[in-house]
């Protein structure tokens, strides 16, 4: 730009007086209006007339003019301005291209400031620039000066040396202040880079501690295992202590016999051997001691008197829950949190998971776990299921423990049959791991149970022929609090025998409104076994119960959107484990395509008229079909290989008229709604009928048309009363219970439900089907909440039937009008959902039960396709 | 859009080349037509400290029609409505093909410095101006501080 300094002043005021004040270009036709100002003939004065005035008004003074009649043209030319121009001429020129070199480069230092501000705004007024000028196609895009053009490499315009020289500058200078913008930001990613460092370390030392708490918990349950083995096998040999004692009295009775006996026989014989006479009166009492050894022998010899029989003693130690909980034991929950330093420790999750049921343990105790962005949170389903307190049952032992049982005992009883349940259950024999003692003898129980111990074990037997089913089955926890310090588990979502514990905390009373707190009295046994595990801190002698009312929160209930349960909630519902659990175990989301598939119209093995009802043995994992028309159940293995059926029309046991409903206890025993026959029939695990109980009507425990069952954990069965509009309660031997339900579309009734389902923590969902929504009530029947309303909608539901409930509380809804399954979460918020109508792969015609499998896999009777499909 | 006249372009040019003191008028990168004006309120006015965002669009016809601006910030002035619009004879009838950007901008900066409340646009304003101008320039002054701060400008 030297040529630039040489630019004088007056040729620049020389350029600007050649300039028209309207198109801002050199003259051309300079025209020169009456009031004396100059402008160029087109396109300024032209542009200027007003047509309808036929008049001119002067752009620099507002004067008007007449145009005169042949136009603007008319106006004298100005001579003076032509007389410069021409004087002017390629030094104008000139002096015109350094002046818009000048302009041009001032340009760019101001669009450079501009920038300093508004760094989007890059050298836009030259790029507008060269766009319009690249459009108009003439000379150097920038300055349309009709030089000697090239292609500029950067922006492919045609432009001249000049123009091109300045926006190389300019370039140059873009590429200066982007490197001074990358240096600016090359601070943030090293700061990145050292907080991720500080993140992996963090992410690794929160791994750890999780590491650790599972080891932790692990190594607890290892410990309660290894005591449970000491004391079976101290039991063992207890019991083989009183048997060998029993066993040689015995043998020292019979062995005294013998000698006596022997020494008899000698002294008679020697007696008899002399030949001293025998006086008479000795001789006839020989006789008649002989009499009475030879009875004595007698009661040897005709079994009078009989060696002990030897009592059989067996582990049974098979348990298919124990196992299944261990490999479902535990949860890792992963959350990621997106403002990670906002939280403070006061954000502890504790505060979010108030939920007694849950056995969560948080891993993340204190604030460390938060500055990090990706949170890892823990929770470990424990169980205390082997918790040896029980076994104090099998060792009888000091009687006055067994009386203060007894009493408790009855006092529950007295409150509440259905209290007896658990409470039963903790007492009697743990199956999970039991020594069996088979009495053979005749003789009692004098071996080696103490004599306390005997009434005890006699009103034992009695309650197990009570509630057998309820001994055996699984009962999940009443409440249990999760407290945070002391990092207690709890017993897991899977079916385990409960122990319950009882917190000092007041608001443990809160949390478990609406459930059973049993007080385990075991705790001294306990104790003796795991003293100073945490289980210690519960109360050791108390052995009350609360039994608070459940409480209607449906406010409570349908608040999904909350965001911050933080306050320890005492709603019923709120206990559900899925509002913990972030992610299904079973990928619902990533179903959709049948796995299996199999049957189809037909009444041989393997074909189906019209299935209804389906259910998952927990047994074997095997799927028993209702195959409603032809009046039979057909069972499965998971892979949809046929194994048996049982069953055929008509009215007597065994006998099936379109039934509808099946459900299989922790027994194994198969419960099915024989729905023409208004009756619930209850077969061994085998297929062999056990017991028939409802008939038609309309009162207490009758039954019309009973579609689907369930059965909760402790063996009570479920019915969904269709035509009744109603839910029934019964015990695993058909014994009335309770109902709740009627006809109706408030909360609590019901139209036509159809099938039920009871979540592990005995919440019972039921799909009311012609009120299109499912209802959650307390296995109390209290309402709880309700999900769904008709519409094709995501979360909206048509005639929905058949539900069932994973292990993670996720409620898997057969949407029968939608032709699809929907998955909610435990509180009813929708998940996720497949299937479409068809009778292709992965789509239905007319759904109706469904069950999972121990895998998470979702069983679907596609009753219109008479097919059952695994997903 | 057809070519952009090589006028608006000078204008453009000179208007970057030649900035006017207190006024920064920046073409639109998508549309060179419209322009973000940024005008400071001048010394011994009300407006004094303030920077108050304009736009600017160039008609079709422009020079032969009059550009169209409009406060976006807002403003306490007899002249200026709540929407922004300004009363100003040459941006009316008073327009000629002469008056440039610069100079259009030039006179807005000017209506800060004289609000002129015999022709008014918001007459609720101009009342006041009227009535009590103590208050109203007080008014105007804390409106200026409220919505015309230089940090609220760039922030927009």
């Amino acid at each position: 730009m030297t040529t630039s300094s040489g630019m004088s002043l007056s040729s620049e005021h020389v350029q600007r007086l050649l300039q028209c004040a309207v198109c801002l270009e050199r003259f051309k036709q300079p025209k020169i209006l009456p009031c004396q100002h100059t402008f160029c003939l087109t396109p300024c004065l032209e542009g200027l007339v007003d047509r309808r005035t036929r008049s001119i008004r002067c752009p620099e003074c507002r004067a008007d003019h007449f145009v005169p009649r042949n136009g603007p043209a008319s106006f004298p030319n100005n001579l003076t301005v032509i007389g410069f121009l021409e004087l002017a001429g390629p030094a104008g020129e000139a002096v015109e291209n350094m002046s818009r070199n000048q302009v041009v480069e001032t340009l760019h230092q101001s669009s450079r400031v501009s920038e300093l501000r508004r760094p989007q705004r890059v050298s836009s007024p030259q790029q507008n620039v060269q766009e319009s000028a690249a459009a108009d196609g003439s000379g150097c895009a920038v300055c349309r000066g009709e030089g000697r053009v090239s292609r500029c490499c950067h922006c492919d315009q045609l432009v001249c040396e000049e123009c091109r020289h300045f926006h190389m500058q300019q370039v140059k200078a873009d590429v200066t202040r982007m490197i001074s913008q990358v240096r600016r930001g090359l601070p943030h990613i090293s700061e990145q880079i050292i907080a991720v460092g500080r993140k992996s370390s963090q992410l690794q030392s929160n791994c750890e501690h999780v590491k650790s708490d599972i080891s932790e918990a692990l190594d607890k349950h290892i410990r309660e295992l290894k005591a449970r083995e000491r004391t079976l096998r101290e039991d063992v040999d207890n019991f083989l202590a009183g048997e060998l004692r029993n066993l040689r009295a015995y043998q020292e009775n019979a062995e005294v016999e013998i000698a006596s006996l022997s020494s008899f026989c000698d002294s008679v014989e020697s007696v008899l051997s002399m030949s001293r006479p025998i006086p008479d009166g000795d001789l006839v009492e020989m006789r008649g001691q002989c009499q009475e050894h030879l009875e004595s022998v007698q009661c040897y010899e005709d079994g009078t008197i009989r060696p002990p029989n030897v009592k059989m003693i067996q582990a049974s130690l098979e348990s298919p829950f124990l196992s299944s909980t261990i490999s479902n034991y535990g949860d890792l929950i992963i959350t990621s949190r997106a403002a990670p330093l906002r939280q403070t420790p006061d954000d502890d999750p504790y505060g979010r998971t108030p939920l007694p049921y849950l056995p969560a343990i948080n891993y993340n105790e204190g604030s460390s776990g938060f500055s990090v962005g990706l949170q890892t949170e823990s929770r470990l389903a424990a169980s205390p299921a082997m918790s040896p307190g029980t076994s104090r049952r099998l060792l009888l032992r000091a009687s006055d423990t067994s009386g203060f049982d007894d009493g408790y005992q009855s006092e529950t009883r007295a409150i509440s049959p259905f209290l007896a349940a658990p409470r039963t259950q903790a007492s009697s024999p743990n199956r999970a791991s039991q020594v069996r003692f088979e009495e053979e003898s005749r003789m009692g129980d004098s071996g080696w149970a103490n004599q306390g111990s005997q009434t005890h074990r006699r009103s034992r037997y009695d309650r197990r022929s009570d509630t057998r089913l309820a001994s055996l089955a699984s009962v999940r926890g009443p409440a249990s609090s999760q407290q945070a310090i002391d990092r207690t588990r709890h017993l897991s979502l899977v079916t385990l025998p409960v122990t319950s514990e009882f917190d000092s905390e007041p608001e443990d009373s809160e949390t478990a409104v609406g459930r059973l707190i049993v007080t385990p009295n075991r705790q001294e046994g306990r104790d003796d076994h795991v003293g100073g595990l945490p289980h210690a801190a519960s109360f050791p002698g108390a052995r009350s119960f609360n039994f608070l009312p459940p409480v209607l929160r449906i406010s409570a209930a349908v608040r999904e959107d909350d965001e911050s349960p933080r306050e320890p909630t005492p709603e019923f519902n709120s206990n559900s484990p899925s509002l913990y659990v972030s992610t299904p175990r079973n990928k619902y989301n990533q179903k959709g395509t049948a796995l299996v598939r199999f049957g189809q119209r037909g009444s041989d093995i393997a074909q189906f008229t019209w299935p209804r009802g389906v259910s998952v043995s927990p047994m074997d994992d095997s799927i028993y079909v209702a195959d409603s028309s032809n009046h039979r159940v057909q069972v499965f293995d998971s892979t949809g290989k046929f194994l048996k059926t049982f069953g055929q029309h008509g009215q007597g046991e065994g006998d099936f008229d379109c039934l509808a409903g099946v459900a299989i206890n922790g027994l194994g025993q198969v419960i099915i709604a024989d729905r023409y026959n208004h009756r619930i029939q209850i077969f061994d695990r085998c297929g062999r009928f056990q017991n028939a109980f409802g008939s038609e009507g309309s009162g207490e425990g009758q039954l019309n048309y009973p579609w689907g069952l369930a059965c909760d954990n402790m063996g009570f069965i479920y019915v969904c009363n269709k035509e009744n509009h109603r839910v029934q309660v019964f015990q695993s031997n058909g014994t009335y219970v309770r109902m709740f339900g009627r006809l109706g579309t408030r909360p609590g009734e019901f139209e036509n439900p159809h099938y039920i389902a009871v979540s592990p923590d005995n919440k019972v969902y039921v799909s009311d089907s012609s009120n299109h929504r499912v209802q959650v009530f307390s296995m109390y029947g209290d309402f709880l909440f309700t999900f769904g309303t008709c519409g094709a909608l995501r979360g909206q539901m048509k005639f929905p039937r058949g539900i069932a409930v994973d292990n993670q509380g996720f409620v898997v809804v057969a949407d029968s009008g939608n032709n699809r399954v929907q998955i909610f979460r435990a509180d009813g918020r929708f998940y996720s959902m497949f299937g479409g109508w068809g009778n292709e792969n992965g789509q239905f015609k007319g759904l109706e039960g469904l069950a999972i499998l121990t895998n998470g896999n979702i069983v679907v009777s596609d009753r219109e396709n008479h097919r059952i499909q695994i997903f | 859009m057809a070519g952009l006249p090589r006028r608006i372009i000078k204008e453009t040019q000179r208007l970057m080349a030649e900035p006017v003191a207190g006024i920064t008028a920046i073409p639109d990168e998508q549309n060179a037509r419209y322009f973000h004006v940024v005008v400071a309120g001048p010394s011994q006015s009300p407006y004094e400290g303030g920077l108050f965002k304009l736009e600017l669009f160039l008609p079709e016809e422009y020079p032969m029609s009059a550009p169209k601006v409009r406060f976006m910030t807002k403003i306490y002035h007899p002249n200026i409505d709540k929407l922004g619009r300004i009363c100003l004879d040459i941006l009316k009838d008073k327009w000629s093909p002469a008056l440039q950007i610069r100079t259009v901008l030039l006179s807005i900066q000017a209506l800060l410095s004289a609000p002129n409340p015999d022709d008014p646009l918001d007459n609720s304003v101009a009342e006041h101006w009227k009535t009590n101008e103590k208050s109203a320039i007080d008014q105007a002054r804390q409106w200026t501080q409220l919505h015309a701060r230089a940090n609220n400008v760039n922030s927009h």
